[in-house]
């Protein structure tokens, strides 16, 4: 039977990843959109990290002695649980220091390398299980849990609902937060929504596939539709169409010529961006041509 | 236009739609602007005038409440406070958003919406209205970061309509547009003013305010003078009020 035939059968051995795999397609794309339009890429690059520093500690604490959950709590679990927690606290300080004096890049590039050296330093304290902390730290989405996918998609499926749900206010108050605040939105609440649905989907997305992917869907996809389509909204769907597709086309080229899944996935997202400027370039060219001529 | 009732009482004078009493206007506690006592009239156009940084913007900012009073108060002609319209300076929003005429223009209508709930028709009727009376139909798929600085204003004083405001405050509405649209826009204030309007604008355009301002005020040395505009706009007054504070 040919490799995509074998992806698409219901009893499918890696189903769990496929799916979850265009879970994350969809989903990060999406989130990444207010990340390129409110200009805080580097954020998209720290907060993964953040929370692979947060799985870290989350694991040295508990080979410690430190429980900070009931003993009996599957690994997985006490990931998310260092994974969010890092993630949201880091969130909630850099907001908190937006108004603050100095430069707000500044913070997020001290965030991205301090938590980088600190992952690091707590692997390398944890006294059980350097290698496989790592695997949990790089993402592996094909020996993914049946229990975590299954949380995995009901979370990502309320951080859909949310996007779709919120669309009008969190465009609103990214793009125009006087306007908002003269049309009654509370730009603070709907500043802690998106911030929320940003550190949900990262922290989740981080220990199911790793930072690399996480941070190559969220910027990726976006960037590419960015050059072909009109409007926010258009933009969104665009964005969360194309890291479907990479999704499932990284997992078939990763299944059919075993290759590792996320450099993949990576790979086949820039591939849209290379597409999309194409068709940029080749659509401005006519227009070069006559104003010459 | 706006749910603003009638312009005028039976008496023939005109509602006070808003009262600043003893306002001091400015950031992190240090005032800008002090102690300013104005009243915001139905059907009445007035122009704020000042040089940069003389605390005009941050007076509209404090009147839409995105910032709080330092001192004073403000008081409101009825029992809810208007509805306020806001046509920002068209340089502060970023064109980095890749947003579209009609949705710039929707989010007028988002005042009265819930989440999923779908533009009344309504509200369709007003964005389609509002796009024709600043010359903006047929626009609604171009992107706005692609129009010209005039057209963008246009868009963003549909915008404002199609909140149904009673107060609209325009923030250099005519500043580095073409002379086509300084026309329209003149035009499309003198009509907004004649449906019972009250236009508060600030402006550095003596020309566009010559045309549509009734009362004057100058921003002078964070104090206020206010007068007809035949009397504050005479070249002596404008001399006098451009001039740099002693230090």
């Amino acid at each position: 039977m040919s490799p995509l035939l074998d992806m698409l059968r219901p009893d499918f051995l890696l189903r769990d990843a496929l799916l979850a795999g265009l879970l994350v397609g969809i989903v990060c794309p999406w989130v990444g959109v207010y990340f390129i339009m409110r200009r805080i890429i580097f954020l998209g690059v720290a907060l993964p990290q953040v929370s692979a520093a947060g799985i870290a500690l989350a694991f040295l604490l508990h080979n410690l002695g430190w429980h900070l959950l009931p003993h009996d709590v599957g690994e997985r679990w006490m990931a998310l649980g260092g994974s969010l927690t890092l993630t949201l606290l880091t969130i909630l300080t850099l907001a908190l220091l937006e108004r603050r004096q100095g430069s707000s890049e500044g913070r997020i590039a001290a965030a991205f390398i301090v938590s980088g050296a600190l992952s690091i330093l707590f692997v390398a304290a944890d006294p059980y299980g350097e290698a496989h902390l790592l695997t949990l730290l790089k993402g592996d989405i094909v020996t993914i849990a049946h229990d975590t996918f299954t949380l995995m998609a009901v979370v990502y499926g309320g951080v859909f609902v949310a996007l779709l749900a919120f669309h009008r206010e969190l465009l609103l108050v990214s793009y125009d937060p006087e306007m908002a605040i003269t049309l009654g939105r509370s730009v603070t609440l709907w500043q802690i929504v998106l911030f929320a649905i940003v550190g949900i989907t990262i922290a989740l997305g981080v220990m199911t596939v790793g930072p690399m992917v996480v941070f190559g869907l969220l910027l990726l996809p976006p960037l590419a539709a960015y050059r072909i389509v009109h409007g926010v909204l258009p933009l969104c769907v665009a964005s969360s169409a194309l890291g479907a597709v990479s999704a499932f086309v990284g997992f078939y080229l990763s299944y059919r010529y075993d290759l590792p899944l996320g450099p993949t996935d990576v790979v086949v997202a820039a591939g849209w961006v290379v597409l999309a400027t194409t068709y940029q370039i080749a659509r401005r060219v006519p227009y070069g041509i006559r104003a010459a001529s | 236009m706006g749910p603003i009732g009638a312009a005028a009482d039976h008496s023939g004078r005109r509602a006070v739609l808003v009262s600043l009493e003893n306002l001091s206007v400015g950031y992190n506690g240090h005032a800008i602007l002090r102690r300013v006592s104005l009243a915001i009239v139905a059907g009445e156009c007035m122009a704020l005038l000042g040089p940069n940084g003389s605390g005009k913007t941050t007076l509209f900012k404090t009147l839409l409440g995105i910032l709080p009073p330092l001192a004073g108060a403000i008081r409101y002609g009825s029992e809810h406070p208007p509805l306020f319209g806001y046509v920002p300076q068209r340089e502060r929003l970023d064109s980095i958003f890749p947003v579209t005429v009609r949705e710039v223009v929707r989010m007028g209508a988002y005042r009265r919406l819930r989440p999923f709930a779908p533009i009344p028709e309504a509200s369709h009727g007003a964005i389609a209205d509002a796009l024709t009376r600043v010359g903006a139909a047929g626009w609604e798929s171009r992107l706005l970061n692609e129009l010209s600085g005039g057209e963008r204003q246009r868009v963003l004083i549909a915008r404002a309509l199609v909140s149904q405001p009673s107060v609209l405050l325009l923030d250099e509405p005519t500043t580095g547009v073409d002379l086509a649209t300084e026309g329209a826009v003149v035009g499309l204030v003198k009509d907004l003013l004649s449906s019972g309007l009250a236009i508060v604008m600030v402006s550095h355009n003596l020309r566009t305010v010559e045309q549509v301002a009734e009362r004057v005020i100058w921003v002078h040395h964070g104090q206020l003078q206010s007068g007809p505009a035949a009397e504050m706009l005479t070249p002596e007054r404008i001399r006098e009020m451009l001039t740099p504070e002693a230090t």
